[in-house]
């Protein structure tokens, strides 16, 4: 279509030899038009970072970028990322986002627009300290990579991180088999997720969940899917969120979860975790022992 | 004169024209349905449920008719339909009988023989005399899922008769139908 246009537009001219002062007025148009044309391309063309690359100040994207493998995108401290409703970074390359308390990174939604859609790390790897992520769908999804989050907050998404140790449905990974699929180690510390759908979402996920705080979410944990033995949620006060703090989903046909040494908001955790004992056949959550009192937590961003 | 519309044409040309953007379609389970208010309250109520208590997200696409339906259920674009047996057995071109387990049990048979295609268990809400509405799925997805007909046989012994006209209602009225659907969902405590 657009190689159509470009001929026909050089046809156009070639074809009619315009009168000087009617010429200018012509080209002044076509330009215009061109310039226009180029405009539409830009905006709706996925920007793709193909080498090293560092952001700072206010970022607006209005597309889907797409950072390569090899590449680093650095965020520097301070930076605000505006993502235009459904919009996101799809990254096989590096993302290293270093805040400071006093000068975090935030991810959020352009103006009022709708959530926008995620940060994905597919067979990668990303540092992320000091950071918000907000009004997203799914903030931070990994699939595959060696990921570390400190320090952060996580509010107003429909889900907070969305955890896969495996490669993307339909990637090259997934096709691969379960024991040649990349398998990825997220460790997420000193963090907090604060009023989402879902504070967090493993699927088939390895790493450990600490020192953080899980609250005032709908559900605190939904676990979609758990067929590996190495995932910990551990020295966590997660607490009122309003339906479950920890739930098993109702899919899940692989093993159960290793959730023991939190502070559930009671001395009665099992009132607020569904699991193997109100649903046969979707994993037990290992919850015990469990701390008897909230642990002092420093999170990120509070 | 011709030549200044030739160009304003060739102008509002270049103006106009917007490259398609790519949409992503890669859901894990993507639901499909001919397109009527009914069908939307099920579908929306199926994708709700499935979402709220798994995190498995879901696709949602509606047809004109079940010819484009089943056109994207072969080409893998659409995994879970909802369908009644007296409309299968017609695409099938088998007669019907008149108990409605024994058009079950027929198109059950002949769904897995020439589509590949499981049917889950019927919404009693939606049985008539002769026939049943059920989910139906690939093969594939339900291999993926197992516990997936676990999960809707939840939705179909809450549903009733009564449940379901009060929310076609509501939707005539003007309410979106997932909002009415995850109101029902949450007033039924199935999310």
């Amino acid at each position: 279509m657009r190689y159509c246009l470009s001929t026909l537009l050089q046809v156009f001219l070639l074809s009619h030899p315009f009168p000087p002062p009617m010429r200018r007025i012509s080209l002044s148009v076509v330009l215009l038009a061109l310039l226009s044309c180029c405009s539409s391309l830009w905006a709706t063309t996925p920007a793709v970072i193909e080498r090293d690359t560092v952001w700072s100040g206010t970022v607006k994207i209005s597309e889907k970028v797409t950072v390569k493998a090899g590449v680093t995108l650095t965020i520097q401290p301070g930076t605000r990322v505006e993502i235009a409703s459904q919009r996101g970074i799809w990254s096989n390359g590096a993302i290293v986002a270093l805040g400071k308390p006093s000068r975090p990174i935030v991810f959020t939604r352009a103006d009022d627009a709708d959530l926008w859609h995620q940060i994905m790390l597919e067979n990668t790897t990303g540092r992320f300290s000091h950071c918000i992520f907000e009004y997203s769908k799914n903030g931070v999804h990994v699939h595959a990579s060696e990921v570390t989050i400190t320090d952060s907050l996580f509010r107003y998404n429909e889900s907070g991180a969305k955890l896969c140790g495996e490669g993307r449905e339909g990637g090259e990974k997934e096709k691969q088999g379960a024991e040649e699929r990349g398998q990825g180690w997220v460790a997420i510390t000193a963090s907090r997720f604060e009023k989402n759908g879902f504070g967090l979402m493993p699927w088939h996920a390895r790493g450990v969940v600490q020192d953080s705080v899980i609250t005032g979410n709908k559900v605190g944990v939904l676990v979609r899917d758990q067929e590996f033995k190495d995932l910990a949620i551990r020295h966590n006060n997660i607490v009122q969120n309003s339906t479950y703090n920890l739930r098993m989903g109702d899919l899940n046909t692989g093993g159960g979860v290793d959730a023991r040494q939190n502070w559930w908001g009671s001395t009665e955790p099992q009132a607020t975790i569904y699991d193997e004992r109100n649903e046969p056949g979707i994993g037990l959550v290992s919850f015990e022992p469990f701390a008897k009192e909230p642990f002092a937590l420093a999170t990120g961003q509070q | 004169m011709k030549m200044m519309t030739r160009l304003a044409v060739l102008a509002l040309l270049l103006c106009c024209w917007q490259p398609t953007a790519q949409a992503c379609t890669s859901f894990p389970i993507h639901l499909g349905a001919v397109d009527s208010p009914k069908a939307r309250i099920l579908i929306e109520m199926i994708a709700t449920i499935i979402t709220e208590r798994s995190g498995v997200v879901v696709g949602i696409s509606y047809f004109d008719g079940s010819p484009s339906l089943y056109e994207a259920v072969v080409q893998k674009k659409v995994h879970l339909i909802i369908e009644d047996t007296s409309t299968a057995l017609g695409l099938l071109q088998k007669p019907l009988a008149a108990e409605q387990a024994k058009n079950l049990e027929m198109a059950k048979s002949l769904y897995k023989q020439e589509k590949d295609m499981v049917w889950l268990e019927p919404f009693p809400a939606l049985a008539s005399t002769n026939a049943a509405t059920a989910p139906v799925i690939t093969s594939a997805v339900l291999a993926e899922f197992p516990a997936l007909p676990r999960l809707l046989k939840k939705l179909a012994a809450v549903l009733t008769t009564e449940d379901l006209a009060k929310l076609l209602a509501l939707v005539e009225s003007g309410q979106k139908p997932r909002t009415a659907t995850k109101e029902y969902l949450a007033a039924k405590r199935l999310i």
